[in-house]
């Protein structure tokens, strides 16, 4: 029997940052939705109602309440009987190596036999022996809600549910949510997206710099944001930067994923590739810039080209961004200027690994400007960005076209649409021209 | 495309390119006794060199129906590695004149090791890290099974991240050592990070085994190759 959570944080946080005075109660079949800008405390808050947060040197002082056991002074693996989390990298809670060991792991340690039935509904039941490895983000997370599907956790907290996700697998997760909540359990969402979630009506919570702004019933607080996005300046284009001839790639043991691909590139263009998850919009990226070789055809290139991951810690050599950047070679007043657009000041000399995923992608952006590429192939670089970050993302962008740069970028993120020149839908392995 | 960035391509397609292939869902003891008889094979062949013959065409034989050509070149690619490194490395003792050994006798240094080779990433690739799971768990070590899912998830995703990063520093026009620290970086922060959300998943204990699916036919295959290998053993001049 799924009782109600209630929950009462006093503080919690890191020796940095901390979020104080978050009380709210939740009921059976409602759904809990935490918004705010980058940084506000959302996935904070997230770990301190899982008290996930004691594992990564953190702290929390309060209570969550749930059947009266406050969950806060209980042991971890307790808590996880009743709570699953579904991070934004569903990646990172799969420890099995295919579909059916993650699967059946799991269940395993809940102390369940492998009952295939978590797959069924979701689809994946034919994907069994499917290495995790090669998973797209939208199967991760179905293989994830699977587990759910099997385990029947009275509370689910997913982390940012949407960032890797297609827009049809969207709304078919949200039917799955739906369904969460008709069987009466408690789910607790943070998504820097709130109308998202509009029909399903949730319970919000704004947060803004650790503190709740707002608690209540549904409003759309953010959607004034959408006519500020800047659109993208009317360029002229100039001449062309690349042309790709009858592309064709496969992967070894695999069917071909990429099937005659034809395009052309000028300067001063930016170029969305739109697509499902894993129809193969980042290999594209990786031949066009000159990491894959094609199978067949070619690709001319008119200009240096540079790949910029979905991880941008792959791209990123220097253990601080005053060192990579300098590393670029350039004259002072161009540093400086680039610090200033792609806003690193603030984090200049801060380790690596202590910025968050917004800031490591505004600094690789700023060290591939700095190396002076003329076509920039960016792999969702949105992904997980507020409305705040993906404005200071789409002004680093116009700047990068403003030098006669090509911009291509891949993605599935319904915000970028307006700043595009011509947006493509690469399905099935074929690439066409979308409206 | 650096000769770094392509050994540990090579690499990463010979030992985890291979998905579930029907050899690693034969009968775990008919396993066993193949890899102990191919070990035979190789340790008699000493006297009786045809058998090295016996057992690389076995193999082949085996990978050509199970992986295809790709792996069976992958698989050289990587053998050839070791080959090489013993035997220039005997060649230049002889040459340094610290031993006395003919060319013949390093061409087959040159050989076999290619063949031991091939045979350890043949024997590793079918061993189904399920059944070394169960195992576990069949023993009592029930908190240490999910250290064998781990390797399987973790050291594709390492070799992967450490082709990306090398990747990337072609177009950055850097050095290949510069890369490394990015790719560990990565590797560090997926592991740190798949501790803390797997937490439940990696410490606790599963109660049950995982069922694994057998195909009888390859384990017959494999019977009867086992029951070749021991037959050679005894046959071959």
């Amino acid at each position: 029997m799924v009782s109600k959570l209630s929950v009462g944080i006093k503080t919690a946080g890191y020796s940095d940052f901390k979020i104080e005075n978050v009380f709210f109660e939740i009921k059976p079949g409602e759904l809990l939705l935490i918004t705010g800008r980058s940084g506000s405390g959302k996935t904070t808050l997230l770990y301190s109602i899982s008290n996930l947060i004691k594992i990564r040197g953190g702290f929390v002082n309060g209570y969550v309440l749930y059947n009266n056991i406050n969950l806060l002074e209980r042991d971890l693996k307790e808590v996880f009987e009743k709570i699953m989390i579904i991070p934004q990298e569903p990646w990172f809670a799969t420890v099995g190596y295919s579909v059916y060991t993650e699967y059946c792991h799991t269940l395993s340690v809940y102390g369940l036999k492998c009952e295939l039935n978590g797959l069924v509904k979701t689809g994946l039941i034919n994907n069994i022996d499917q290495s995790t490895f090669t998973l797209s983000a939208g199967q991760y997370q179905r293989l994830l809600i699977s587990e759910v599907f099997a385990v029947k956790p009275d509370i689910i907290l997913f982390d940012e549910p949407f960032t890797y996700i297609d827009l049809e697998s969207r709304i078919d997760f949200i039917k799955t949510i739906e369904s969460f909540l008709e069987e009466n359990r408690i789910v607790i969402v943070v998504d820097h997206i709130p109308s998202n979630w509009r029909k399903v009506e949730p319970k919000l919570i704004i947060l803004d710099n650790g503190r709740v702004k707002y608690y209540g019933h549904y409003i759309d607080p953010l959607d004034e944001h959408i006519n500020r996005l800047r659109v993208k300046k009317n360029l002229e284009y100039s001449d062309i930067s690349l042309k790709a001839v009858n592309i064709w790639f496969k992967y070894p043991y695999e069917k071909p994923l990429i099937k005659g691909v034809n395009l052309e590139l000028h300067y001063s263009e930016i170029i969305g590739i739109r697509g499902g998850n894993g129809v193969g919009k980042t290999t594209l990226l990786k031949i066009l810039s000159g990491i894959y070789k094609p199978w067949k055809g070619f690709v001319d290139r008119n200009g240096r080209a540079i790949y910029l991951p979905e991880n941008p810690l792959l791209y990123l050599t220097h253990p601080t961004p005053r060192l990579e950047l300098e590393s670029c070679s350039v004259e002072d007043d161009l540093l400086r200027e680039v610090v200033e657009v792609f806003d690193l000041n603030r984090v200049i000399d801060k380790p690596l690994k202590h910025l968050s995923s917004g800031e490591r992608r505004r600094l690789a952006l700023a060290s591939c400007f700095l190396r002076n590429y003329d076509l920039y192939f960016l792999d969702e670089p949105s992904g997980g960005l507020d409305y705040h970050s993906l404005i200071q993302l789409i002004d680093m962008i116009n700047y990068i076209v403003e030098k006669k740069k090509t911009v291509v970028i891949a993605h599935h993120d319904p915000r970028l649409k307006n700043i595009f020149d011509k947006e493509y839908l690469l399905s099935n392995g074929v690439l066409v021209e979308s409206n | 495309m650096n000769p770094i960035n392509l050994i540990v391509q090579y690499i990463y397609r010979s030992l985890f390119l291979t998905k579930q292939t029907t050899l690693r869902k034969t009968n775990l003891f008919v396993k066993i006794i193949f890899i102990i008889s191919t070990i035979y094979c190789y340790v008699i062949s000493l006297d009786k060199p045809l058998l090295l013959i016996h057992i690389i065409t076995v193999l082949v034989i085996l990978s050509l129906i199970d992986r295809g050509l790709e792996w069976i070149f992958s698989v050289i690619i990587v053998s050839i590695i070791p080959g090489l490194w013993f035997s220039l490395t005997t060649l230049l003792l002889k040459l340094t004149g610290f031993i006395e050994i003919d060319l013949s006798t390093i061409f087959m240094i040159f050989i076999r090791t290619i063949i031991v080779t091939y045979t350890i990433i043949f024997c590793f690739s079918i061993i189904d890290p399920v059944e070394v799971y169960n195992l576990l768990i069949r023993i009592g070590l029930n908190k240490y099974a999910v250290i064998v899912l781990l390797i399987y998830r973790l050291t594709p995703y390492g070799l992967n991240s450490f082709i990306e990063s090398l990747n990337i520093s072609r177009l950055k026009e850097e050095d290949i050592k510069s890369r490394l620290a990015p790719a560990v970086a990565s590797i560090i922060e997926t592991a740190s990070y798949i501790n803390e959300y797997g937490y439940f998943k990696i410490h606790g204990n599963p109660k049950y085994v995982i069922e694994t699916l057998l195909n009888r036919f390859y384990s017959i295959v494999l019977l009867i190759i086992f029951i070749i290998n021991i037959s050679a053993t005894l046959l071959f001049p």
